[in-house]
């Protein structure tokens, strides 16, 4: 119920900021050519939507096992070790994602002394993209981490 | 720490760990390992590697693709391309060669194309008496030549990385994609002379003409993202926004094939595929930083010096590398790792820099259908429906003739950078 609420709200949001990306963009092209003078703020926007999709929606694809992965080594392991490289691989997932909490977070905290040269934004908000995407990467694998143990079979992806 | 690296990176690889998350913690535990550098190198690369103003043209093109691949776009291409060429014998594959060209001008992503010119042609082509194989391998070779046509998001890539002109890289590609297209073609002639498949009619001007009205929607697009770039008016990003309005109105307004309750799902998954790419794309920045402190371009760049045969030999090897990375690992990881680490032996030796972007990428696509192992050609195989191994036999022709295009390429760079010159982009 939490997670597919949680799921939610962030899918929700990765959709607002497509949204707003597209018509940012679209305004810093417009400004240029119709009004004959740049938004100077569009750049700067465009790239804090666009680290915030890329780790939001980089946890996503954990979610739906949208991330290429080599699988025809793995598809002749015996069923055994199959499970066992499922298992392993979640966890390596999982432990990425305590990694970007971790360093990510270091990277926060290293933001509150700079800001961003147009809009003067902190950039704590644009590294906290990193942090955000490493807890919701661990959410995200917990499920499969789950099925894994449980000997079903692993996700289908490209 | 080179080789715990490249240890780790095989072990996760083999073990069906998502290629992204491979190299980034090959990264880690090679650099935990060393403990000469902090860690905080990792997240501030893959940072630094997503952040860039050109690589926004990537969300933007996935999205404009999405809204413009719905079923009647394809069907619309593929008539006006039948008209155009179905008379040649082998007509219908000649068909798929010239629709995927021009599809390849509205999707940035080759794995996209296959899909939508594979569900849209190898059920007719079946009908018409080509065995499944056949059909698999015309597919797969004209969705490898594809990867030329701009937009593409491999050159987007490129550009991001080695600090290349993605406007220049659009145009370089158009020629290279007409060289491979025209070695295809020349193969499903001779293959369709010897299995006795019958040209259809000419199709009358009438015919022709109904075919170009039809299909002058989605040809607008394409028209919009090249005019617009070519011309230098616009940049691959600002292009892929009018692309993308452009796109919205045609879908939603004007065939009405997109309901407005399908937008958020076209833009969630445009997102998680950006993501799923650029992604990708941070964690390799990790590793191709490794390799720059470590000092390896210097050391490639003596090894290559001391080769003989100059140019060809590194240009060569450059394509039979990527061809086989393409078929391993996608081409992207690849590319990012890699080109860096190339670029200071590309300048030293002379070679033009738009020319070696093209040759990778060309090597990159024939490697995506690379059989057994490509990934393009096995969702090609799954359209289909046969296994890989059988189409095999009837792919490797195909494989040939790409390489005998990338060879022509390769000596030729006139055929790379005249567009760009003309243009004054190069």
């Amino acid at each position: 119920m939490l997670a597919r609420a949680l799921s939610q709200v962030v899918e929700g949001l990765l959709l607002v900021m497509m949204v707003v990306l597209c018509l940012d963009v679209f305004l810093g092209v417009f400004s240029r050519y119709v009004m004959a003078r740049t938004f100077t703020w569009y750049d700067e926007i465009a790239r804090l939507l666009f680290v915030w999709i890329v780790f939001l929606g980089a946890a996503v694809g954990v979610r739906r096992s949208a991330h290429f992965r080599l699988h025809l080594v793995l598809d002749r392991f015996p069923p055994g070790m199959r499970r066992v490289a499922h298992v392993v691989g979640v966890l390596v997932l999982m432990g990425f994602g305590l990694l970007m909490i971790q360093q990510g977070w270091k990277l926060v905290e290293l933001g509150q002394f700079q800001r961003t040269p147009v809009m003067g934004l902190s950039k704590q908000y644009v590294y906290a993209s990193v942090p955000t995407g490493g807890a919701l990467i661990i959410l995200y694998g917990l499920p499969h981490l789950w099925r894994a143990l449980r000997g079903a079979p692993g996700p289908v992806s490209a | 720490m080179i080789p715990i690296i490249a240890v780790s990176f095989l072990v996760l690889l083999l073990l069906g760990v998502p290629v992204a998350f491979v190299i980034g913690m090959a990264g880690f535990i090679g650099l935990w390992w060393s403990g000469e550098y902090p860690l905080t190198v990792i997240v501030k690369q893959i940072f630094e590697g997503v952040d860039s103003f050109v690589l926004l043209a990537i969300p933007l093109f996935i999205l404009a693709g999405s809204l413009m691949e719905t079923g009647g776009i394809a069907v619309r291409l593929v008539r006006l391309a039948q008209v155009l060429v179905g008379w040649i014998r082998g007509g219908l594959s000649m068909a798929v060669v010239v629709a995927e060209y021009i599809f390849s001008g509205i999707s940035g992503s080759t794995v996209a194309d296959v899909s939508a010119i594979g569900s849209t042609m190898i059920p007719p082509m079946l009908r018409a008496g080509y065995r499944p194989e056949q059909a698999v391998a015309v597919v797969s070779a004209a969705s490898a030549m594809g990867i030329l046509v701009p937009p593409c998001i491999l050159m987007i890539v490129i550009g991001s990385v080695a600090n290349v002109s993605v406007a220049a890289l659009f145009a370089a590609g158009f020629l290279p994609a007409v060289v491979l297209a025209l070695a295809i073609m020349a193969y499903i002639w001779y293959d369709a002379g010897r299995s006795g498949i019958e040209a259809r009619e000419r199709a009358s001007w009438g015919d022709i003409w109904r075919a170009f009205a039809d299909a002058v929607m989605p040809l607008g697009l394409p028209a919009i993202i090249f005019g617009g770039i070519l011309g230098g008016v616009v940049t691959p990003t600002e292009a892929a926004v009018l692309a993308v309005i452009y796109a919205f109105i045609v879908g939603v307004f004007v065939y009405r094939e997109i309901a407005w309750a399908d937008l958020p799902r076209i833009l969630v998954q445009s997102a998680v595929v950006t993501a799923a790419v650029c992604f990708l794309l941070g964690t390799a920045a990790v590793v191709a930083w490794v390799l720059a402190v470590q000092q390896i371009p210097q050391l490639l760049l003596s090894a290559m010096l001391a080769v003989p045969g100059g140019n060809l030999v590194f240009l060569a090897l450059t394509a039979l590398l990527f061809i086989a990375l393409g078929a391993v690992l996608e081409g992207l990881p690849a590319v990012v790792i890699l080109l860096p680490t190339f670029m200071p032996v590309v300048t030293r030796l002379g070679i033009d820099v738009i020319h070696y972007s093209t040759v990778v990428v060309a090597a990159t696509g024939i490697g995506l259908f690379l059989p057994p192992i490509g990934v393009g050609f096995f969702i090609a195989c799954g359209i289909a429906n046969i296994p890989g191994d059988r189409a095999t036999p009837a792919m490797m022709p195909y494989v040939y003739m790409m390489c005998a295009g990338l060879l022509i390429v390769i000596l030729v760079p006139w055929v790379t950078l005249v567009i760009p010159r003309l243009l004054h982009l190069g």
